[in-house]
């Protein structure tokens, strides 16, 4: 089967007074059609930078994506084509929903216009009533009662679960091979993100849809994904089936983030968990990023940055523990 | 919206009643007496005590304001002392020509404000924005006469291209005539406001670039204008309407200066012959006209407003 999405050594660098500082750097994965892939780290780790510069979103005055970089989609090469080209993808290949959707809707204009607009972006040839059509049978499909009515609705009139639900059928009212959800249920009430995650898996299995799930919670990530890939201070710490994460993780970052899913029976608080906090990218350890807080860190840790090593078939962890050398 | 409207309309009337109690009150606390200027120096003090009496100055200020009041709204707004015609078809003909400077002023001033605004945020902190708003500020720092002075100088005495004086050449009534007339004092009166309106417009689109909203329409692969022009402008015109509301007093201010300067026939030139005459009928026509118009442009912002904010309710 050939990967839907295929990123390969991706390096995604800011412009920090006057300079390009590498931000995100060596990030390799893949997506293959209508399957889940969990991206989990704590905030800063950069899942949105990497999720946005596979949109052609990144901010093109102060940010850039280097050469050796490569985003295939379907076969084609994202990085450097032309706005023009890049709009035919977004929405209508990949299509993206964000964490706040208090914020992400336009509050001057209505839901049903957000919604035609974007399917008439893609289908010119579709009359405004056709799209009309569309939209209420999607704005169904996704739970919303008088759809009909919402059309005609601001976003300021609604709740954030239901504009959550909005962004999601207009992310797929063109339905798209691919839906990028950057921490749809952060924003959220606890109540009302397993509703719309439960939404999202059975949409996704209706259109076949492959989603890249970007969260900070390992819990979310246990319901919906397949594969489940780590990232941390902007590279990939750990990649693996769901269950290889969940029951056998093998890189201490991956280990720490499990314990702290608070659970019922012990009462484990999440700053006790991992020690100390995501540096920021001009602050980058040399050696492996995650050193200044892992206990098993050694002076080769500090001093050299560990490779990728495989755990099993699918498993891999970037860590010396698991190189043949081992850490010390 | 029609009953909001309607309650708004309503609401005007305290407003309108304390303004021409304002206008009442400044022309006739402030010193210098009519009758005395209209006799001229000669005058004997029964003659001035005479001339008080005909036309009602001798009355107590209250019953004065009560009996111009009832006239005004039955539509008698009094004779000019100095001109000895009838106020209000003499204010409301010379309003035209106001309106039309007005007008032109703030469409120049809007379009050039906006267009350079959204281009100055668009490409911010690029050449083009550092010009544009370098342009901006010496636009917003020049004196309206002065400006208008040099238009004048450059653009008709200089370069011939349009007249600098007057609404018509002798004995034409042509539009293109009115429309050559029109362009130098429209520009001298819009530099101000549109620096304003420029300046509110670009850091209203910065601050809506950053928007989340911003970034969902463009994953939604809309093509660029659309998300300029309606996406961002949509939002970041609501701020700079605030600023055009308060910019149309001003330019109603400023054309009295710019009327002066290029003799157009406006309700500033009269007002300014008014009061160097002492003319109180007159003077409060004028200012009763221009505080009116003010008040019914607020309304119409503010009634834009609720049309295109829909965040406000009108409840
Ligand atoms: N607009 C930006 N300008 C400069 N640096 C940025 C910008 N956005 C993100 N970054 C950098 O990228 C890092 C990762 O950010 P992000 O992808 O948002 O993290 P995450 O989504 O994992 O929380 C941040 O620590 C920050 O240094
Ligand atoms: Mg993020």
């Amino acid at each position: 089967m050939s990967a839907l999405l295929q990123v390969e050594d991706l390096e995604i660098l800011f412009k920090k007074k006057k300079e390009y500082v590498s931000t995100v750097s060596g990030v390799t994965f893949h997506v293959n059609p209508g399957e889940t892939l969990g991206i989990v780290g704590e905030s800063g780790c950069g899942k949105s930078v990497t999720s946005l510069s596979i949109m052609g979103l990144l901010p093109d005055n102060y940010s850039r994506i280097s050469e050796q970089s490569t985003i295939q989609y379907n076969g084609r090469s994202l990085v450097g084509i032309s706005e023009r080209e890049f709009r035919n993808i977004r929405g209508k290949e990949i299509a993206m929903i964000f964490q706040d959707p208090m914020s992400s809707l336009n509050p001057v204009l209505t839901i049903g216009y957000q919604m035609v607009e974007m399917i008439r972006a893609h289908e010119p040839q579709l009359s405004k009533k056709a799209a009309e059509e569309i939209i209420i049978s999607m704005l169904k499909k996704v739970g919303i009662p008088r759809a009909e009515k919402i059309i005609d609705e601001y976003p300021h009139q609604l709740s954030g679960g239901m504009r959550q639900r909005i962004m999601i059928a207009m992310a797929l009212s063109c339905n798209p091979k691919l839906l990028i959800a950057d921490e749809p249920t952060t924003a959220l009430d606890v109540t009302i993100q397993a509703q719309i995650l439960e939404l999202i898996k059975s949409l996704q299995q209706e259109f076949n849809t492959a989603v890249m799930l970007i969260t900070h919670d390992l819990a979310v990530v246990a319901e919906v994904c397949d594969r489940v890939m780590v990232m941390y201070a902007g590279t990939v710490v750990e990649e693996g089936q769901a269950a290889d994460i969940f029951n056998e993780a093998k890189h201490p970052y991956t280990i720490g983030l499990l314990n702290s899913i608070p659970s019922l029976e012990e009462n484990i608080s999440r700053l006790d968990a991992i020690p100390g906090s995501v540096p920021s990218p001009e602050e980058f350890p040399s050696g492996c990023r995650f050193a200044p807080r892992c206990p098993h860190a050694t002076e080769k840790c500090y001093n050299q940055p560990p490779d990728h090593y495989q755990i099993s078939d699918h498993h891999f962890a970037r860590c010396w523990l698991y190189s043949k050398e081992g850490v010390n | 919206m029609a009953s909001y409207i309607l309650r708004r309309i309503w609401g005007l009337i305290p407003v309108l009643i304390g303004v021409t109690i304002l206008v009442f009150m400044i022309m006739h606390l402030s010193p210098g007496d009519p009758a005395k200027i209209m006799l001229g120096p000669k005058a004997t003090t029964e003659s001035i005590a005479k001339l008080n009496a005909e036309l009602g100055l001798d009355q107590p200020l209250y019953v004065q304001y009560f009996t111009w009041i009832s006239n005004v709204l039955t539509g008698d707004w009094g004779r000019s002392l100095q001109l000895k015609m009838e106020v209000l078809p003499l204010v409301a003909d010379r309003f035209g020509a106001t309106l039309l400077l007005t007008l032109c002023s703030i469409l120049i001033a809007t379009a050039i404000g906006i267009g350079s605004g959204i281009i100055s945020a668009y490409r911010k902190f690029s050449w083009t924005d550092r010009s544009l708003m370098l342009f901006v500020l010496v636009g917003f720092c020049l004196p309206v006469f002065w400006l208008g002075i040099i238009l004048q100088i450059v653009f008709g005495l200089k370069l011939q291209l349009f007249p600098i004086s007057g609404m018509y050449s002798p004995g034409q009534t042509g539009l293109m005539d009115l429309f050559l007339h029109l362009v130098l004092p429209s520009l001298a009166l819009s530099a101000g406001a549109g620096a304003v309106i420029a300046r509110m417009t670009r850091s209203s689109m910065l601050e809506v670039f950053e928007q989340d909203y911003i970034r969902t329409a463009r994953s939604k692969g809309i093509n660029e204008r659309r998300v300029i022009y309606i996406h961002a402008l949509k939002n970041a015109f609501i701020p700079v309407l605030t600023v055009l509301g308060m910019q149309i007093g001003f330019l109603l201010a400023g054309a009295v200066l710019v009327e002066m300067v290029f003799a157009w026939p406006g309700i500033g030139t009269l007002m300014v012959n008014g009061i160097l005459a002492r003319d109180f009928p007159l003077v409060q026509g004028v200012i009763l006209f221009v505080a009116t118009t003010y008040v019914i442009v607020n309304l119409i912002v503010d009634i834009l407003y609720a049309i295109l904010d829909p965040r406000i309710s009108y409840q």
